[in-house]
């Protein structure tokens, strides 16, 4: 699927080499995307778009002096070489003018390796066809975005890495008329007319419920049951500072006291980087290769935070391949024993929350957060539904989220795929349970 | 470092890829973005990011597709305006809308940011000079762990040409900058910073004297906040300063207004809004002293320009006027269907994404009362400055903001300073809650290059021209 891509890549990477005198040492990243987005509003087409486009950005290291440049790249090859060779001039000028760096990560060769993962797609106009056939009458808001996502590294001492997949991702909400709404998602690399249908049909079904009155309830604390989509969106602070070394050094990371063990999680909270996953590359942007596990939490006690090759340099962490943004790529917590069926009945009285929206540290460096809830979050009394309940904000610490608070974990997980497209198509994503929660505290 | 290309150069090819459209367009976006850092007295980034390709969009009997190329051959360009062509007809087998072509109205002309300095005297080694000594003055404090400081300094062009005789080019240049230092007293960790400030401005942006006077005064307020006590919890007035007030507004006046949230384009996404269609002209979002604008013409504000990406001439326009919602934020694909007043709003994070309702410049307009005024005013409350925190539903009513710096106020006087100061509210009661807009003196212009919504995701930047305000009993707490 994608060899003009990949025959890009090398041919860039060995251009720029060519130009390298013999004191500069050169880092590059490549990605590349041919992708289809359709916009859903009311079930129907609002935009479609259609785009092709390539990225490579280089790190020109020349002694103790360092800088980047990213620029556009094509299936054009001849335009490629204009703009590269140009760029490479640019950059070889500007870094003679620049203030020494110090913790500069020199490049090594940490070898080579290639991942291919291809794909069924549909095409454009069979998919509009499908959700016309099968959505009638229902109201659907939400896009497709599919196609071929590529991924290289490379550097001068001989070092390559490619990564390629073909995938799909239907980000989906359905609404009643009094506006409540359940959440789908469809996604994978083999798309079926059957596969989607069964999503829709979990979807439609999920909507019946949110047809009751809605419930008000007042702010405080209740039991609740975290989803896994909603574990996901907690999950995803996670990735802001929470586990990062460097953060951690520069007084910014809000689990510093569970790395320092000043406290710890419940006993059955464990989670780690997963890359047998295979939603994300193991490479770094220095190339280098995680292993295929790190174990981050281990019955409620940090192992280690991720930690990049640049916090390594300057403050002596040792390094586990982490990126330099030294957040999860694939993160993993660990199922527990609550089955599937025993959630409502085990919530007793609480709510149920499906999935939460705009998270956002309230005290970065105490581990405290706030959100609201979104989409089908439910009231439970005795074991069963009540209604859908009317949102909430909640203020929250993850030493309570992941620690005092916990009664139990799912037998269960579920993989959730990366959905951004800010700029172009993200990869990554989180395998998660869901957690049981004696209590946690909404305050609007 | 840009590929030169003309578009008049595509206009063949595309027209007959295109036979038998309503109607096409080509835009071209360049953009340059140098980002330099320095971190406790040392460089620590120095990157330039070049963005450019193009977008062809064609409207076919009333649905428009877009098709988007890096690649800037005749034949990159025509692939996309097949593409587009495809995703046209795709539209047609189940269409939201069906537009005609007056939704891409004729536009000619050039707008040119305003500096006072050229961007080009800006060169890397002076930036990075200048940063690193800004660093070092920050970080040359014992209390003080971590500091830094950086500049966004960013070129843009946008070339549009169309079927139907519209040719204009749009040349912005905007410098973003922040600095910030962290610093730790015994369990207690504070940080104090700028706020990042964005605005269409040249190489005076990064004027020497300006950023050691604003390292001086940071490095000062950090030391109080690391003596002071917890922000007290409590129902209290509450002042907002132009760098909290813009993102309460950005949140809580600009995301309900736009159109696209109100018609549900954006529900599984940025989120619906609390504003129905029938709002408009009724709604009392505040007291008459509140007047909201959209504001495409304020010289220097982030998100000015003179024309949106649909070509529609921006003007300024009134979205509250004296406490009345009169218009929302939608472009004119969002106006012809919801038959609502708007604003020229539809812009594209870049060449590789489909214009859509964006905020531009939402401003308050000035009002007549001083800060002293609002303060001798106030029996109980707090002064609040700089955002670190932001958090809102996805229907724009409940939210909760975090702030660096905040200062006691009792019996009409500004006590002593309180760290972690947080508050919380609905969006309408509290902008009905506001007792003051100050004055011309306490306006300041303030921008956020990180703007984000869409399906696909798109970032932007939006302006806030803000005075500081007075809001009456709000409920205010403190740290963890």
């Amino acid at each position: 699927m994608s060899q003009p891509w990949e025959k890009i890549f090398n041919e860039s990477s060995a251009l720029l080499f060519k130009g390298l005198a013999g004191d500069e040492t050169l880092n590059i990243n490549f990605s590349a995307e041919e992708t289809t987005f359709i916009r859903f509003n009311a079930g129907k087409v609002r935009q479609g778009t259609e785009i092709e486009q390539g990225e490579i950005s280089l790190e020109l290291i020349k002694g103790s002096k360092k800088a980047e440049l990213n620029l556009p790249v094509s299936l054009d090859s001849k335009q490629n070489e204009e703009s590269l060779t140009t760029a490479l001039a640019h950059l070889q000028k500007e870094v003679a003018t620049l203030a020494d760096d110090p913790y500069i990560v020199h490049p090594e060769n940490g070898g080579e390796s290639r991942t291919a993962l291809t794909g069924e797609l549909p095409k454009a106009s069979d998919f509009v066809s499908l959700i016309k056939e099968s959505t009638q009458g229902i109201d659907l808001a939400g896009y497709l975005s599919m196609g071929s996502n590529m991924r290289g590294n490379a550097n001068s001492l001989g070092q390559k890495h490619w990564f390629e997949s073909q995938s799909f991702n239907f980000d989906y909400s359905l609404y009643t008329a009094k506006e409540k709404a359940v959440k789908g998602e469809y996604a994978g690399s083999n798309f079926t007319k059957d596969g989607l249908l069964a999503s829709l049909d979990i979807s439609k079904k999920a909507l019946s419920v949110m047809d009751r009155e809605q419930v008000e309830l007042k702010p405080g604390k209740y039991r609740v049951f975290l989803a896994p989509a909603a574990l996901n969106e907690i999950a995803g602070l996670l990735g802001w500072h929470a586990m990062s070394g460097g953060a951690y050094k520069r007084g910014d990371c809000p689990l510093a006291d569970l790395y320092e063990g000043k406290a710890s999680f419940h006993d059955s909270i464990t989670m780690k980087e997963n890359f047998n996953l295979g939603l994300s590359p193991r490479f770094n942007e220095w190339g280098e290769v995680a292993k295929e596990t790190i174990p981050l939490v281990t019955k409620g006690k940090m192992d280690s935070l991720l930690v990049s090759k640049e916090t390594e340099k300057e403050y002596g962490l040792k390094s586990n391949q982490a990126s330099g943004f030294e957040g999860p790529r694939a993160l993993e917590i660990e199922t527990g024993d609550l089955k599937r069926e025993d959630v409502f009945a085990k919530l007793g009285d609480g709510i149920y929350l499906s999935n939460l929206h705009y998270l956002n540290w309230s005290d970065k460096n105490k581990g405290r957060m706030t959100g609201m809830t979104r989409f089908g979050c439910l009231k439970v009394e005795n074991g069963e539904v009540v209604g859908p309940i009317k949102d909430l904000r909640f203020d929250e610490t993850l030493y309570q989220i992941f620690g005092a608070a916990v009664e139990s974990v799912t037998d269960f997980s579920e993989v959730m795929m990366e959905t951004g497209t800010y700029g172009s198509r993200s990869l990554g994503g989180a395998k998660l349970p869901g957690l049981l929660l004696k209590e946690f505290t909404f305050t609007l | 470092m840009y590929r030169s290309i003309k578009l008049e150069d595509f206009r063949a090819s595309v027209t007959d890829s295109l036979k038998g459209s309503d109607w096409w367009g080509l835009r071209e976006y360049r953009e340059i973005t140098q980002f330099r850092m320095a971190r406790n007295g040392q460089i620590s980034k120095n990157g330039t990011s070049v963005d450019h390709g193009l977008m062809v969009e064609v409207m076919i009997d009333g649905q428009i597709g877009y098709g988007a190329t890096n690649n800037l051959s005749t034949e990159g360009v025509t692939k996309a305006a097949k593409w587009a062509m495809e995703m046209a007809k795709a539209a047609k087998i189940y269409p939201l809308a069906t537009f005609d072509p007056s939704v891409r109205p004729k536009a000619v002309g050039n707008y040119q940011s305003p500096f006072a300095k050229p961007i080009s005297e800006l060169e890397a080694s002076l930036v990075g000079e200048r940063l690193i000594r800004t660093s070092k003055m920050l970080s040359d404090d014992e209390a003080v762990i971590e500091a830094g400081a950086y500049a966004m300094i960013t070129e843009t062009q946008i070339n549009f040409l169309s079927s139907n005789g519209s040719e204009w080019s749009q040349n912005f240049q905007i410098v973003t900058k922040d600095m910030y230092a962290t610093g730790k007293k015994g369990e207690v960790i504070q940080k104090r910073s700028l706020g990042m400030q964005g605005k269409q401005w040249g190489a005076e942006s990064l004027d020497e004297e300006t950023l050691k006077v604003d390292a001086q005064r940071i490095l000062k307020e950090l030391h109080e906040l690391l003596n002071a006590p917890d922000c007290e919890t409590g129902a209290m007035d509450l002042i907002l300063s132009p760098d909290q007030l813009y993102l309460q507004v950005h949140e809580s006046i600009g995301h309900p207004l736009e159109l696209d949230r109100i018609l549900g384009d954006e529900r599984n996404y940025a989120g619906w809004s609390f504003v129905s269609p029938e709002d408009f002209g009724k709604l009392k979002y505040g007291p008459e002293i509140l007047n909201v604008t959209f504001d495409p013409t304020l010289s220097g504000e982030m998100a000015s320009y003179d024309f949106d990406d649909n070509g529609v001439k921006a003007t300024k326009e009134y979205l509250i006027k004296e406490g009345t919602l009169v218009a929302g934020i939608g472009g004119i694909e969002s106006q012809t269907r919801s038959g609502l007043n708007g604003v020229s709003c539809s812009r594209a994070t870049s060449w590789n994404r489909a214009p859509i309702d964006r905020m531009g410049n939402i401003n308050i307009e000035p009002g007549t009362s001083t800060l002293n005024e609002m303060i001798k005013s106030t029996e109980k409350g707090v002064l609040m400055q700089t955002n670190r925190s932001w958090s809102i539903d996805d229907y724009r009513n409940k939210f909760q903001f975090g702030c660096e710096y905040a200062r006691v106020i009792e019996d009409g006087e500004l006590k002593g300073v309180v760290r972690n100061p947080n508050y919380r509210s609905s969006t309408v009661p509290f902008w009905n809650s506001l007792s003051h807009v100050g004055n011309k003196d306490t306006f300041e212009v303030w921008g956020s290059p990180y703007c984000g919504k869409g399906e696909p995701n798109q970032v932007i930047r939006v302006g806030h021209a803000i005075p500081t305000c007075k809001f009456q009993n709000i409920e205010v707490f403190g740290g963890a």
